[in-house]
């Protein structure tokens, strides 16, 4: 396999991902090694020389039309906004306690 | 305990008394304006067998109207999540929209530090996970800031001049503009952190320097002198109580003279100047102990404890991040017209040092007074109100410089007020200073007075009429005072003939608290050695 | 014919001239999807009491001359990965199971506007992974016109409720192929408009640069009149044109004398199924005798058209789907030990298989050590199949092609193999790359009865030529070709079920 465990794990901690059962460790680490020999067909296309296309040519690119004028517009009702019923009296998203 | 679906039960009305602000954010008022005793011109010493190299990270928050991408206010305080969007919140579908006041006001930054423009720019993604940014990215720019290349000259102070000027460059190595993050409160108990997305996408700029700094003092000198650049171009207002102004710190320290720079060390949380010179010098004295006792420097991130005045590890090298910057789709690549950037320049106003030469050679005043009443572009623009009319009403400028920073800065301070709050005309202290000129009050008198029209506003001299002020010179009133005082005090008198000089003192405050101060000093003085004799 | 087999203009004239009430029809609607919806899975939610209520309403905005739009009073269906205000927008995800929209995406909130009728929610691929809605978390939708088969994907949902006369028409969204190779297996109409031309404010992202909302339905002139009232220019979307839409149904003209259709020989090669080649042939004959000049053209660079693709789309998904976190919204996993553990638990738990193994590869191909090898290449790669495309439209105004190299499959068949699932795309994904606007239309059947899709892709918001080109095809062929065999075919379905 062209890609190591280690990668896999090391990419999936960076995705927050879990992947826990090693049967299904096996798998994503053997399909994804597969996807990415696919992958590396690119690399026989010559690129030398050409330059990366970022953005497609969107109709107003690089316009000052793309861009928000400083208005203030209404905010939302935090009620609408914070999905979880526990949430919504102390009008706090809440998750487990973050230590720094 | 870990807190389940289940932990907020029957809780959630306390919540409101339990909450505590995440990293005990120094009250700091920033104000070294309001504080002029500190000591600006202890610039930190960098003598020894060692020196240290320090770039700086500044984050200011651009005083827009609206957030960087939603029109939502970004307003300081307000209830948490109140000041929120789908847009801000990072909810499923939204796209940013980028405020155009932004990208004027980073060039508008940017100009002033002496950067070059970049006239293609775009927005980047920086992949991260953490609670504080609600789309699991932070949008930033990576490879094409807004502004590049610039420079802040300051006084180094310390010998280490640079050029005949006597004022060394720091250079700027880019300015880019971003999105701030949401607030992390947590809870007393422990166990769980609350997210106010108010702060969410609030604008800001990224000003990185190039680590041309090598002391805590520098750095404190440079960061003043940002700070008063920011406020005078009117782009952040720097009030690093409210977190509008943050710095991270890059040292290394190195032997002296070597040329290649040791591993580097970043410092976090840093929410005051003080606390911005104390981790460095606390740093550099770690970095050295530890070279000096053989040991190696390694890469890591710390963050600054400033109660207890030292740092503590947060994350080592193994753990730098990852954060698979790419292009922003959302946001198309932005060309910013030269024009529109010779406008900006165009409008950009009187630098606080362009200021400070002039009054130097205008109004001779003292480098240090001019520092000092440059560093806020509201006092200096009252200062110089004052200065025009006292050249009108023939006041000593110098006379005028003084009392702007003795008084009115005391005053500022005690009142804890900004000169923009004041409520009186610059006008009113030259009169003041003119009727103290004239000796119609005494400066004890005037310095009541101004206080007096700090707190109301009112003209000083219908003050000193009002209140009865004028100093009292009359010889025949004062003598029939002086001949009282000595009549009700025969144990001072015999003292001071005894040549107790101390007795006098005590005598001539008896005849200023019989004239409620308002006794000519002099005239009283004399008066009463006429009488002793 | 009954009320589900009429077009977007047959029913809005037997609403004008009071044939049929708008609430009757929302109700006639609704009765449909109630009876054949178990045999289908097209939705994930349906809006009764919603959809009634607009109902009454828009037939009072019409009744009192307050609206004047071909769409007024017209069910129709959105898929789930659009958001909707007060309606549950899943995305087919657990990890969006309970989420309720606080606003409306800019295409609904349009459609509103034009009075049109949200009967529900369709079934699509988890946030739109997938070429067969067999990843979605909720249920699996069957082709209507065999329920062996897949519908598609990843707008199999809106394809096959549009099949099955389940929604009149349907808005699908399009990332790889995802509306027009649902459409060609279930015998519909999609649009892929132009990168730019509709508004993605409140369509959930999957690869940001890619995505793009567009109609599927049963005739090229519904899809015209659906497109005309969701394209233009949304303050919200600064991708979105600020260009002036033309009335696409004045494209619909039955008149293709000059146009230059070339068809690259790569599109028509051994990896296409015969009947799918043949039946591009027919539709070369019959462009021919209409009047087109059609001629073989040549895209060399189609055999990296794929991995292009999906490295630029996943890279961009791996970001676009870090929000859920379930730290606001949506799924929350019940145990955990600290905020990282939760994250990660939520995370694993709340996507599935196929949403993972792509952010997984996008977070690859963006990380460290890989970022220029993958993602920076594949940039470069769209730099010349760009450029190939833009050479080829000098000489040609319409690129002609199939959909897909195969017709609907068996449920089950490919599911298991995700790299044969993405080299499905092929020829739907050369559009995406370039943002080209590209039209499916039906164009017969192979030896299974099921549809083939014939696909046409335009210059840059040029959709009225391909409108134009397609309602051609459409009118020779025989209108709605679909529709007395289509309808026999899903009955029959319907009863085997």
């Amino acid at each position: 396999m062209a890609i190591s465990r280690q990668v896999i794990e090391h990419i999936a901690e960076l995705a927050r991902v879990e992947i826990n059962n090693e049967k299904e460790l096996e798998k994503m680490a053997a399909e994804i090694d597969k996807i990415i020999a696919y992958f590396d067909k690119l690399k026989e296309l010559d690129t030398s020389g050409i330059e990366a296309m970022e953005y497609l040519e969107a109709d107003g690119c690089g316009d000052e039309n793309t861009l928000r004028n400083d208005e203030v517009g209404k905010s939302y009702d935090r009620e609408d906004l914070l999905c979880r019923q526990e949430e919504k009296e102390p009008g706090f998203f809440i998750v487990p306690r973050i230590v720094e | 305990m870990i807190l389940g679906k289940e932990g907020l039960d029957g809780r959630t009305n306390d919540f409101k008394g339990k909450i505590m602000v995440t990293g005990g954010k120094t009250k700091d008022t920033g104000g070294d304006v309001k504080n002029p005793g500190g000591d600006l011109k202890d610039l930190g010493g960098n003598t020894g067998d060692y020196e240290a190299v320090i770039g700086l990270e500044v984050h200011a928050e651009l005083s827009t109207k609206t957030k960087i991408f939603c029109s939502c206010t970004t307003e300081f305080g307000g209830l948490p999540n109140t000041h929120c969007c789908p847009v801000c919140t990072g909810m499923p579908g939204v796209l940013p929209v980028l405020n155009s006041r932004v990208v004027e006001y980073a060039i508008r930054a940017g100009l002033a530090a002496n950067c070059s423009v970049s006239l293609f720019t775009k927005q980047d993604r920086k992949n991260y996970f953490y609670p504080d940014i609600p789309k699991g990215y932070q949008i930033s720019q990576y490879d094409l800031p807004v502004c590049k290349n610039g420079y802040i000259e300051i006084d180094p102070g310390n010998g280490e001049r640079e050029n005949e000027t006597g004022k060394k460059k720091i250079r700027i190595q880019r300015i880019h503009i971003e999105e701030d993050a949401g607030k992390l409160l947590h809870s007393e108990d422990g166990t769980c952190s609350f997210i106010d997305y108010n702060r969410a996408g609030v604008p800001l700029i990224e000003i990185v320097t190039e680590p041309d700094i090598s002391s805590a003092g520098e750095a404190r000198v440079f960061l003043e002198k940002l700070r008063s650049m920011l406020l005078y171009v009117g782009v952040s207002d720097c009030k690093m109580e409210e977190g509008s102004l943050r710095c991270d710190v890059n040292i290394s320290v190195k032997p002296r003279g070597r040329t290649e720079l040791g591993e580097r060390v970043e410092i976090k949380n840093l929410n005051s100047f003080r606390a911005v010179y104390r981790a460095i010098e606390v740093e550099i004295a770690r970095q050295e102990s530890i070279i000096r006792a053989g040991g190696t420097i390694s890469r890591e991130t710390r963050r600054w404890d400033d109660t207890r005045g030292e740092s503590i590890q947060m994350r080592s090298k193994e753990d730098v991040h990852d954060y698979r910057y790419f292009p922003e789709p959302d946001i198309p690549p932005l060309t910013i017209k030269e024009d529109f950037v010779e406008r900006i320049k165009a409008s950009l106003p009187e630098l606080p040092w362009e200021r400070k030469d002039r009054y130097i050679q205008e109004y001779g005043l003292p480098e240090y007074d001019a520092e000092i009443i440059t560093s806020s572009r509201e006092l200096a623009d009252f200062f110089e109100e004052a200065a025009v009319k006292a050249a009108g009403k023939g006041v000593n400028i110098k006379m005028v410089s003084n009392w702007v920073i003795r008084e009115l800065m005391r005053l500022l301070n005690d009142r804890n007020a900004s000169v923009e709050d004041a409520k009186f005309p610059a006008g009113h202290l030259v009169k003041l200073l003119k009727i103290v000129d004239e000796g119609t009050i005494n400066i004890p008198t005037a310095k009541k007075v101004f206080e007096e029209i700090f707190d109301t506003g009112k003209d000083p001299e219908h003050i000193v009429k009002e209140k009865g002020l004028e100093v009292l010179n009359d010889e025949e009133f004062l003598r029939g005072i002086v001949e009282k005082v000595i009549g009700d005090n025969p144990s001072s008198v015999s003292d001071y003939k005894k040549g107790k000089e101390k007795a006098l003192g005590f005598l001539m405050g008896q005849v200023m608290k019989e004239t409620r101060g308002k006794a000519d000093p002099q005239v009283a003085r004399r008066l009463l050695l006429e009488e002793l004799k | 014919m009954e009320l589900h087999e009429l077009s977007i203009s047959q029913l809005g004239s037997l609403i004008k001239n009071k044939e049929v009430s708008i609430p009757k029809l929302t109700r006639y609607m609704l009765d449909r999807i109630e009876k054949l919806d178990s045999a289908y899975g097209c939705y994930i939610t349906v809006a009764e009491e919603k959809a009634m209520e607009q109902a009454a309403d828009v037939q009072a905005r019409l009744d009192g001359g307050n609206l004047d739009s071909p769409l007024a009073g017209i069910p129709m269906a959105v898929k789930d990965n659009i958001c909707t205000k007060g309606i549950l927008t899943t995305c087919a995800s657990r990890m969006l199971y309970n989420f309720i929209p606080p606003y409306d995406a800019h295409v609904v909130g349009k459609l509103y506007e034009n009075g049109a009728i949200l009967l529900g929610k369709v079934n699509m691929d988890e946030f739109a992974m997938g070429s067969s809605t067999e990843s979605s978390y909720f249920k699996k939708t069957f082709n209507p016109l065999d329920t062996e088969r897949v519908p598609g994907g990843s707008s199999g949902g809106a394809a096959a409720a549009v099949a099955s006369g389940e929604a009149i028409y349907c808005l699908g969204s399009y990332t790889g192929g995802s509306i027009r190779q649902p459409a060609a297996f279930c015998g519909c109409v999609g649009i892929k408009p132009t990168y730019g031309l509709v508004s993605r404010f409140g369509l959930v992202a999957y690869a940001s640069s890619f995505d793009q909302v567009g109609p599927l339905t049963r005739t090229v002139s519904d899809c015209a009149m659906v497109l005309g009232a969701i394209a233009g220019h949304d303050p919200m979307d600064a991708t979105s044109t600020r260009k002036r839409i033309p009335d696409y149904t004045k494209a619909l003209v039955q008149d293709v004398r000059g146009l230059r259709i070339g068809i690259p020989g790569e599109f028509v090669d051994d990896s296409v199924d015969e009947d799918i080649r043949n039946a591009v042939f027919k539709a070369i004959q019959v462009f021919s005798e209409q009047g087109a000049e059609c001629k073989e053209i040549s895209i060399p660079v189609m055999e990296y058209v794929v991995p292009t693709y999906y490295i630029i789309a996943l890279a961009e998904a791996s970001s676009n789907l870090a929000r859920y976190d379930g730290v606001k919204y949506g799924y929350r996993t019940s145990e955990y030990k600290d905020l990282i553990d939760m994250c990660k638990r939520t995370r694993s738990e709340g996507f599935g298989t196929e949403v993972k193994r792509r952010i997984l590869l996008g977070t690859y191909v963006l990380s460290s050590g890989y970022f220029d090898a993958y993602y920076k290449k594949a940039l470069k790669a769209r730099t010349i199949i760009s450029r190939e495309f833009g050479r080829a439209f000098e000489e040609c105004d319409i690129i002609m092609g199939p959909v897909a190299p195969t017709t609907a499959y068996k449920i089950g068949e490919k599911i298991n193999d995700p790299l044969k699932m993405y080299m499905e795309d092929i020829f739907t994904v050369p559009a995406n790359i370039t943002g080209l606007p590209a039209l499916a239309i039906p164009a017969g059947i192979d030896r299974n009865n099921m549809p083939i899709g014939l696909q046409l892709i335009g210059k840059r918001f040029d959709e009225s030529t391909i409108f134009r080109a397609g309602y051609t095809f459409e009118q020779t062929i025989g209108s709605n070709w679909t529709s007395s065999r289509m309808n026999n075919q899903v009955n029959n379905q319907v009863k085997n079920k």
